[in-house]
């Protein structure tokens, strides 16, 4: 015991000496530090000529010197003696180093909490938007039948008024237009409401009615014009306000139909999730072109990253080790790889966007324009390519791909570049001697022994490009997509998807007591596709680890 | 019975105008929408609840503000140009020269509240001048005494939506006669429930945004009755003042339709789905015309239709 | 090396190994490429910016540009110096770029002083103290770490830092404000710090610290008084690369820290970075050709040049300790 006193604390300080040294260091550090801070903030302020007051300079000076006393107290406390030092950092390195994994697993504690909140939520505010849905069309209905009912009260008092001249037009005119006009105006059958036997029933016969007025009403118009004006007027009046209504009801019932959800249960909602379109409702929004967008880039992104980012790397290791262009070209590639992504964007967005597609795009529609006046006119080839592919808008995925492979040249590029380097000379030497050329050696030797490697950079390249969202709010990917992406059309990625979900104002809904409570729908979607989309990153950057740690196995003999 | 009265008084159309009874399931087709950012979000709504019906149709929705939707319109790249203001009689001129033919519907009507505490008693009036006074950059007024003296000497604390609103461009033009000339230090928001928040819980706030938001919050607020000159009366907003174009702050929404576009279905179907759901814009926040107006516009619709 | 070949390659063979070097030649030489094109593009947007006015409407839009004269042009550089506000959403708009200044320098700090001294710690702890077990764990985690897509590290600022720390410090801005944003930028950047400096640190020869064993002293006082000053060049450069990052951050700052332009010291209120300058201005419906656009070019290019000229300082710190010990 007095071993480890002594080893512990040389000086033989008592606990409470210890303690009165490491107070009266922290505070001289604390206020030292806080005194700095403040004073370099006034210095700023006077500089810079912001606008602060004295109260919150104070408080400023306060917070900063009680943080600085929160922290420097142990500090100094653990300072004191050399062996307590050694010993705490083995500990504050371990929270350092963990600390990261401790603020993912926050994060991911949190994303999921929000997640479940989500399947919480969501089936009620469906149920709610299917209960609005139903009552749209009955009030459609509605409607319908009152209409239907005030233009008989309408017609059928004036039709006993007109019966002489109605008699007179059944003695002259042929017997089956008055008879269609009498049977069309006589009163309806009511119907009991909700007894309708087969789907569209009310409206269709509505419609058939309608039809029938206007058959004998046009019939009328052509051969009689002085029939009786007051019944003509409301005739028509009738017929365009029933036919609109009878509209009305068919379409509520096919949005209805398509709208209203009735699976509830957690795996239904995730999956419409996933495959709905977004949406102003934010129980209906989804991922799925921001998923297509997302696959569709990274396909792109590898394709052109790739090829160009390896062979980039094989004639920097390979080719020219030396010279003032291989220096050059290498200081490029460590400078790129630490461009901010949004200057990536504002890249792209020039060259490929207005300076290739946006032309190629008023070219097509002029082109599409004079193919639509005449058909047989002459085109050029390049025009008949242009008629011939689909509509090109300016901000593509094809430009998106390219934006996003010029993002990520420099990490396959580095990548690349240390797995050839890892190849060992003996395995070069040993192909020339057999007799292969540069190339050969490359391409049958050098390369299959350097991919893993270059998988790994390949991977990381795919997780960068999926996960980047700045280069292509600057490029233009759209908002608000709702068909699925093709080569040549806009697009949206699932991050600009979960930036543009992230901070929407919260969804009014009336509870049961009919008070109107915020919800935060649009927070719960983006935190449900932060998870998916967590999960394909990590699982890639795992794969890529993993990979990573396997080549280094094998290469080690 | 009044509603007969009322349709005859506006005049008779022939029947079956809209193209029949539109039961087409498989229309396929583009149409190209493009003008205010306003108009856009009832657009855009009413473009999504159409695609439920119609999947064939592709609709795409731009933003290049009203002025720019014209030039695209009198250009010939877009059917349907949406737009915040009447057309202006240059942009007629340009239409007249390239031969485009339109038709403007009225969509909805907009209103801009301007709200403050429950507890501020002071200000339930203001006139566009004081308003002026408070929300330009050159005058920029710090305090309520600034604006009128008899008003408590206090800092005026300022929220309203973002720059990128159509709200902020149409106060801002009405009130400082230049879109987006306003003074920058009061608290943006897109979203109006911090707005309301913000106003709610400031004694001396003073915010701005659409009538239909300050009526869902109707409870937590006090509206200021405007005026825009004098030998005007103070107006409160409200739908009925609004749709009674009596409030100075409100204005009516339009898409303008190239009568040339209305040979197609697609269009022709997409129009007149539009006029048929008002309750569309109210849901975005505008106010919704009442049924005689709604009624003059789907006639207007109907004749095109049938003169086509 | 091809030149230890003595036998004769046919024609076809030299032609083929010829073409192959020239398109990889060309590959490595489109990196070139986009740095010139950026450069180009940033720049020839700057000089529209600050050569260029807008013509104006009687109800203020934009009609055209029109060329200003050498005076106006210099006025126009020295306001986007000096001048301390940002207007550019506004009519009569100031270009003064000192508030997006500031609020990106004062997420890159708290950025800095939450990830250096961490990820330092890390560094030193992976490489002197930890076993090899541990090691194998915490690398992967901190590349985790590092594949975390910005957007959902902004989610995480608005939707759990800020109320947390809400809940300890009066008048934070909600949902704006930029401590939650450098906090969240620093976790962002730690892995950087980390991985960098681990690098150096192992690069330094055991001789160094057997020796500083021999002279009695612990393991805290060699890593410490001795292997760190001996990777100070590339955990220095860490530093930098790592600033350079938090300085170049967009979506996360975004999402964190708002839109409003307002020169303030108060890290509790909201303010626009460049870059989140940069996204809202490409997000929102500004038409291409007007000064506010190309105010954007302005903004972008001090941005590249900044970061650029940290990672080129990075970079003579790395070749600097690479050269030391390789």
């Amino acid at each position: 015991m007095n071993a480890a006193k002594k080893l512990i604390n040389p000086e033989r300080l008592t606990v409470l000496q210890l303690c009165r040294q490491a107070v009266v260091a922290a505070v001289l550090a604390c206020l030292g530090i806080a005194a700095t801070v403040s004073a370099l903030r006034l210095v700023l302020d006077w500089l810079w000529d912001t606008p602060d007051s004295v109260a919150g300079v104070a408080s400023g000076f306060a917070l900063t010197a009680l943080l600085a006393f929160g922290l420097g107290f142990p500090l100094c406390l653990v300072w004191q003696s050399r062996e307590l030092r050694d010993r705490s950092f083995t500990y504050v390195g371990f929270l350092a180093t963990f600390f990261g994994l401790g603020v993912l697993v926050v994060f991911f504690v949190q994303l999921g909490m929000e997640t479940i909140t989500w399947f919480e939520t969501a089936p009620g505010l469906v149920a709610r938007q299917n209960e609005r849905y139903r009552a749209e069309l009955r009030a459609a209905q509605t409607a319908l039948r009152t209409k239907e009912t005030e233009f008989d009260e309408a017609v059928l008092p004036l039709l006993e008024s007109e019966k002489d001249q109605l008699a007179f037009y059944r003695a002259h005119i042929e017997g089956k237009w008055v008879a269609l006009l009498e049977q069309a105006t006589r009163k309806r059958k009511e119907e009991p409401a909700g007894k309708e036997k087969s789907a569209e029933t009310l409206a269709e016969k509505s419609a058939r009615r309608t039809a029938m007025i206007a058959l004998v009403l046009k019939h009328l118009q052509e051969t009689h014009k002085d029939y009786p004006p007051a019944l003509r007027e409301i005739l028509e009046l009738g017929l365009d306000t029933m036919m609109v209504e009878a509209q009305n009801v068919v379409e509520r019932r096919r949005e209805a139909e398509l709208g209203i959800r009735a699976d509830t249960s957690p795996w239904a909602l995730a999956a419409a999730f996933v495959t709905n379109v977004p949406s102003n409702a934010a129980q209906d929004a989804g991922i799925w072109p921001a998923l297509l967008g997302s696959v569709w880039l990274a396909l792109i992104t590898i394709l052109v990253a790739v090829p160009i980012g390896v062979g980039a790397a094989l004639y920097l290791e390979e080719y020219r080790h030396t010279g003032w262009l291989s220096r050059i070209i290498q200081v490029n590639i460590n400078n790129l790889a630490g461009v901010p992504s949004v200057v990536f964007g504002i890249l792209g967005g020039f060259v490929f966007v207005e300076m290739i597609f946006k032309p190629i795009h008023l070219h097509q529609a002029q082109v599409l324009y004079a193919y639509s006046l005449d058909a047989a006119a002459a085109f050029s080839l390049w025009d008949r390519l242009l008629l011939w592919l689909p509509p090109v808008a300016s901000r593509n995925v094809l430009g998106g791909g390219l934006t996003l492979g010029l993002l990520t040249l420099p990490v396959v590029i580095i990548a690349t570049q240390e797995a050839v380097r890892a190849v060992p000379d003996s395995i070069r030497h040993g192909s020339y001697a057999l007799g292969a050329t540069h190339w050969q050696t490359i391409w049958h030797h050098v390369l299959p022994m350097a991919r893993p490697g270059i998988l790994t950079g390949t991977i990381l390249a795919i997780s960068r490009a999926i996960g980047e969202a700045a280069p292509l709010v600057l490029f233009g990917a759209l908002l608000l997509v709702q068909q699925s992406p093709t080569l040549f059309s806009g697009f949206t990625v699932m991050p600009m998807q979960i930036f543009n979900w992230a901070d929407r104002p919260p969804v009014l809904e009336a509870d049961a007591a009919g008070n109107m409570v915020a919800i935060d729908m649009w927070r719960y979607n983006a935190a449900f596709a932060s998870v998916l989309l967590l999960i394909v990153l990590l699982t890639l950057n795992a794969l890529a680890i993993y990979l990573r740690n396997r080549a280094q196995k094998r290469l080690r003999y | 019975m009044r509603w007969i009265k009322a349709m005859a008084a506006l005049g008779v159309i022939g029947c079956a105008a809209v193209g029949g009874f539109t039961q087409e399931k498989n229309l396929k087709g583009e149409i190209k929408i493009d003008g205010s950012s306003t108009v856009y979000l009832i657009t855009e709504a009413v473009a999504t609840n159409f695609k439920k019906l119609h999947p064939g149709i592709s609709i795409t929705v731009g933003i290049s503000g009203t002025g720019g939707g014209f030039k695209k319109f009198y250009n010939g790249e877009t059917d349907i140009s949406d737009a915040s203001r009447a057309i202006k009689s240059q942009e007629v001129e340009m239409c007249k020269k390239n031969g485009i033919v339109f038709l403007e519907l009225q969509v909805a009507w907009d209103g801009l509240a301007v709200v403050v505490n429950k507890e501020n008693t002071w200000a339930t009036k203001m006139t566009a001048e004081q308003l002026k006074k408070i929300w330009h950059p050159d005058t920029a007024a710090k305090k309520w005494s600034d604006v009128d003296p008899s008003w408590p000497d206090q800092p005026i604390k300022l929220f309203g939506p973002g720059t990128d609103s159509g709200t902020f461009d149409y106060f801002t033009e009405t009130i400082n006669g230049k879109e987006r000339l306003s003074r920058s230090d009061y608290t943006p928001s897109e979203d109006d429930l911090v707005l309301v928040k913000g106003v709610e819980q400031n004694k001396y706030a003073l915010g701005y945004f659409g009538v239909a938001y300050y009526e869902t919050h109707k409870d937590k607020l006090n509206v200021v009755a405007v005026k825009a000159k004098d030998g005007d009366a103070y107006v409160a907003p409200s739908k009925d003042t609004v749709l009674k174009r009596k409030y100075p702050l409100s204005r009516p929404l339009f898409i303008y339709v190239k009568t040339s576009s209305l040979k197609r279905p697609e269009v022709r179907a997409f129009a007149d789905y539009y006029l048929r759901r008002p309750e569309l814009a109210e849901n975005v926040g505008y106010v919704r015309m009442n049924a005689l107006q709604q009624a003059k516009e789907y006639k207007k619709l109907a004749a095109a239709i049938a003169g086509n | 090396m091809a030149g230890v070949l003595h036998r004769k390659l046919s024609l076809a063979r030299r032609a083929f190994e010829w073409c192959v070097e020239l398109s990889l030649l060309l590959c490595g030489l489109l990196s070139i490429a986009i740095t010139l094109a950026i450069a180009l593009v940033v720049i020839y947007g700057s000089i529209e910016f600050f050569t260029h006015d807008d013509v104006l409407d009687d109800s203020g839009r934009v009609l055209a540009l029109r060329t200003l004269s050498a005076g106006e042009v210099w006025d126009r550089v020295v306001e986007f110096f000096t001048a301390p506000t940002w207007t550019a959403s506004f009519a009569h708009a100031s270009y003064g770029i000192r508030p997006l200044l500031t609020g990106t320098l004062m997420v890159a700090l708290i950025g800095g002083v939450i990830a250096l001294p961490i990820g330092l710690s890390t560094a030193i702890y992976l490489s002197e103290y930890a076993q090899p077990r541990v090691r194998v764990f915490a690398k992967p985690t901190l590349e985790l770490l590092a594949g975390i897509p910005t957007v959902v590290y902004g989610f995480f600022a608005v939707t759990a830092v800020t109320p947390f720390l809400a809940l300890f410090i009066p008048g934070l801005g909600r949902p704006n404000n930029q401590i939650a944003g450098g906090i969240v930028v620093g976790l962002m950047i730690i892995p950087t710090v980390a991985s960098l400096s681990e690098d150096a640190l192992r690069a330094v020869p055991r001789s160094l610290r057997d020796g500083a064993i021999a002279l009695g002293a612990n393991k805290f006082e060699t890593s410490v008084k001795v292997v760190l000053p001996a990777a100070l060049s590339g955990v220095t450069a860490s530093f930098i690369l790592a600033i350079s990052r938090a300085i170049g951050e967009t979506m996360a700052v975004s999402l964190a820290c708002g839109g409003r332009a307002y020169l303030t010291l108060d890290p509790r209120e909201g303010v626009a970075t460049m870059t989140s300058f940069i996204v809202s201005m490409a997000q929102g419906d500004t038409p291409h050709g007007t000064t506010r656009f190309n105010s954007l070019f302005a903004v972008a290019a001090l941005l590249f040049l900044m970061t650029l000229g940290l990672n080129i300082v990075a970079q003579i710190f790395l070749k600097r300790y690479r050269q030391v010990y390789q």
